[in-house]
């Protein structure tokens, strides 16, 4: 054989390789490999308030709520299989829910935040439920319709405070509580993603995504599983709302904005589906740039679709999944 | 033989007016091998899917071991122990082999007659592999499913199947795109679950190698019975001949 | 005179060799046969020769996935069209009648049929259409059945039907007789034979279990991960004992 073909080859860094099982403990060099890159993340998340100014904290906190949602909708779409196209239906719920809590019972803020997660995420779960039996592209139409339904609803019956909403609730103390609330709670959200898709659990909904005929087949009640799945989404959309309705002091029909179930696909695609971290630093990119752009009002709108078509077109993989291949993988050339 | 596990009753299915199934009767006894044999579009998948919950009939019962389970759904069945693997076969691809059993090994089934904690599942599912030939010093059952060849496939889906310690296992064409050596990897494996008293039905089209294994045989074409016996029998049966087999090439 | 000569075809998967090296040769008017495995190379080499794979090549780059790269030459009628798209090869009469046969579930036996023609004249499409329901006489009953509802055995001689209908000068066959009845598989083979004979379409066959194809190949390539381990007539393959054993259930 005697071709002068070449062809290039990509393979593991062989320090990926080595680090892959206990040998990892065995060197600095090593260990740095695996943990550099997560204390670069963790320490940049819980520095930023520290360099930021107020106005951009706030916006900080902002990105934090988008972070939440483009995480849980990652999750949903590539470790289940579930396009959820309801990102503001979770907002909507959540922030409605501690709102009037505060509202009407006068419960402190950090009372009713954790309530209303829970109770928000229940309500959601329930009413996605009758569409989880049915074929995919069902459930992301219904889960986009129902915020809306939300929002008529709300002005039709002159409920909870209809088209005004309802304002002067309790704000969060201080400043530092917004913000490492929210980071505080975005890191525990991937780390505690990322441990729950490693875990049986998780090849079993990334069963359902492949297969679902041939885990159905294995004896596994696959709705029970998506619910689970629908609800643990819908727990940190849900806190997003709750924490955002306290941000501010005001409950309204914009809670309901199509900005929250538009702007984290674009932050995921951007960043990279499946990698978890990918989408939540889209959402902190795209949110500041949205800010920035805060003139053009509904075109905002039109540009989280460019952005989201654009990166479809030319690098559907999105940037994390780009940089980890770099960061693990190298290329050269090889004859044949 | 012993007890009829599963009896069907004058099954019929529709699709969008073309009948899929008419009328079909069946009985299976335990510790058998019945063999489905009939040509393409005879209705042998649709009779699966009957049966295992995937597709509701029209009209009929399916009994499973004196329990009606007509239109239940597909996990309960199986966790009834009516199992079944898949002709076009999917497995998950990125992952390793044995981590394609660790989703039946979560089945209420499984949890429930291994009292008490399973174990890590993962040691399990490395060892019931080991149990069907995948080599363990050859790391087979740590590659990913996608890169295996068919032969090892197609006994990783029995062994999903497997895990569920199942009464009855229903083989949609196994031998289906296995060579020669392939096919006699699996043979064995068959006469295994035989022997450790798991009732087969097998719908094959490969008929040399189906009857060296089925005690009776029934043929469907047209969504109807044809004929049934043993596999001699309806070898002989002209209309299964003028319907199925067609005549030996001679050049 | 060799209307198809493949030269030391590589074909890489990421960096798992699907093609090793193959040279293939497919004369004018005969019908050559391509027999292994599954994991063998067989349905690789027709996606390569019909183009399908720059297509999945361009997907996979586009999604981050699998590099696939492609290296050699393939000549056909002295032109290397290795890297000429799918399209293009289709226009000058390549045509692959895909694995699993991959016909329009929704549309009827007629429109599969016509869809197949487009790329042909009326007047050759009305030709056509008359030599596929004499030699399927059980599609003309099924004209206006919808794909979806043909059994197996129909459904390859729909496929065949609608390769037929793009005026063929190479007609890559991927596994025509997967999962037939011992029956359709004569019906099949003699069909693909009088192809042969009446139109002098030269054919290529990708083909498993060889026992009923082989009677009827002129020449044969054996491939066994991804390269070619054996050729010959099918008199010659047929009287290997490695063959017969391996592929032939003899």
């Amino acid at each position: 054989m005697t071709t002068e073909a070449r062809r290039k080859e990509r393979l593991d860094r062989s320090i990926k390789v080595r680090t892959e099982t206990l040998y990892a403990l065995t060197s600095w060099r090593e260990m740095g490999y695996l943990f550099v890159p997560r204390f670069v993340l963790i320490a940049g998340l819980l520095l930023l308030p520290l360099i930021l100014g107020m106005y951009w904290q706030r916006v900080l906190c902002t990105a934090g709520i988008y972070a939440l949602l483009a995480l849980g909708f990652d999750f949903l779409a590539e470790y289940v299989g579930l396009v959820c196209l309801g990102g503001a239906f979770f907002i909507g719920s959540g922030g409605y829910i501690s709102g009037l809590l505060n509202a009407h019972f006068g419960f402190p803020p950090l009372l009713c935040i954790p309530i209303a997660t829970v109770a928000g995420a229940a309500v959601s779960t329930l009413v996605l439920l009758p569409c989880l039996r049915l074929r995919g592209i069902y459930f992301a139409i219904i889960s986009f319709m129902f915020p809306l339904f939300a929002v008529y609803i709300i002005i039709a019956l002159n409920v909870f405070g209809g088209t005004e909403g309802i304002s002067a609730l309790d704000i969060l103390p201080n400043t530092w509580v917004e913000q490492y609330l929210i980071l505080g709670v975005i890191l525990f959200a991937l780390f505690a993603f990322r441990r729950l898709v490693s875990e049986d659990i998780g090849l079993i909904w990334r069963g359902i995504k492949d297969n679902d005929q041939a885990v159905k087949a294995s004896g596994v009640d696959i709705t029970a599983y998506k619910t689970k799945a629908v609800f643990i989404a819908a727990l940190i959309g849900c806190f997003g709302g709750a924490y955002l309705s306290h941000l501010y002091g005001w409950l309204g029909i914009s809670l309901f904005a199509m900005d929250f179930s538009i702007l984290p696909i674009a932050a995921s695609v951007m960043g990279g589906m499946g990698t978890l971290v990918g989408p939540v630093l889209g959402a902190f990119i795209l949110t500041p740039l949205s800010e920035l752009l805060r003139g053009f009002g509904q075109l905002r709108v039109v540009l989280y679709c460019l952005i989201l078509i654009g990166f479809i077109v030319y690098k559907p993989e999105g940037f994390m999944n780009v940089l980890q291949r770099k960061y693990h993988q190298f290329e050269r050339w090889e004859v044949v | 033989m012993g007890e009829e596990l599963l009896q069907i009753e004058n099954l019929s299915k529709a699709f969008g007016g073309v009948q899929a199934v008419l009328g079909v009767s069946l009985t299976l006894n335990r510790g058998e091998i019945l063999g489905i044999i009939g040509p393409n579009g005879s209705g042998k998948t649709t009779l699966v899917n009957l049966a295992t919950g995937f597709v509701k009939p029209d009209s009929g019962k399916v009994t499973f071991m004196g329990r009606d389970i007509t239109g239940l759904q597909p996990h309960k069945i199986a966790n009834l122990g009516l199992t079944r693997t898949f002709q076009i076969m999917r497995p998950y691809h990125s992952l390793s082999a044995f981590k394609n059993l660790i989703i039946p090994l979560n089945s209420p089934r499984v949890r429930r007659t291994s009292s008490g904690k399973l174990g890590d599942t993962d040691s399990v599912a490395i060892d019931i592999l080991e149990e069907i030939g995948f080599e363990r010093d050859a790391r087979v059952p740590y590659k990913t499913a996608g890169s295996l060849p068919l032969g090892y496939l197609k006994r990783l889906e029995l062994a999903r199947c497997i895990v569920l310690r199942p009464e009855v296992i229903i083989c949609d064409e196994i031998f289906s795109g296995l060579s020669m050596s392939e096919i006699s990897s699996v043979i064995p494996l068959l006469e295994k679950l035989q022997i450790d008293g798991i009732t087969l039905i097998m719908i094959e089209h490969r008929l040399r190698e189906l009857f060296r294994l089925a005690n009776r045989v029934i043929v469907l074409h047209f969504g109807q019975m044809l004929a049934e016996g043993d596999p001699g029998e309806v070898m002989e049966n002209q209309d299964v001949k003028d319907a199925y087999l067609g005549t030996e090439r001679s050049k | 005179m060799s209307l198809l000569d493949v030269r030391a075809l590589m074909v890489f998967y990421e960096n798992a060799i699907a093609i090793n090296n193959v040279n293939m040769e497919s004369q004018e008017g005969e019908i050559t046969g391509v027999f292994g495995t599954n994991s063998a190379g067989k349905s690789t080499l027709m996606y390569t020769i019909s183009g399908i794979i720059l297509d999945t090549k361009r997907k996979e780059e586009l999604r981050g996935g699998e590099r696939i790269t492609i290296l050699g030459s393939i000549l056909y009628d002295g032109v290397d069209i290795i890297a000429m798209e799918p399209s293009q090869r289709a226009k000058r009469g390549i045509i692959l009648c895909p694995e699993r046969r991959r016909i329009f579930q929704e549309s009827s036996v007629l429109e599969n049929l016509k869809i197949g023609g487009i790329l042909a004249t009326r007047a050759q499409s009305k030709k056509t259409l008359d030599y596929v329901f004499t030699l399927f006489p059980a599609l003309k009953e099924l004209k206006s059945r919808e794909g979806g509802f043909l059994s197996g055995g129909e459904q390859q001689m729909l496929a065949i039907g609608r390769a037929l209908m793009a005026q063929p000068k190479l007609l890559l066959l991927d596994e025509p007789l997967l999962g037939l009845s011992p029956k359709l598989e004569n019906i099949l083979s003699d069909a693909i034979e009088d192809i042969n004979n009446q139109r002098g379409i030269t054919t290529l066959i990708a083909e498993q279990y060889a026992r009923p194809i082989l009677p009827i190949v002129h020449y044969g390539y054996v491939l066994e991960n991804g390269g070619a381990v054996l050729e010959g007539t099918s008199q010659e393959l047929m009287d290997n004992p490695d063959v017969k054993s391996a592929y032939f259930g003899l």
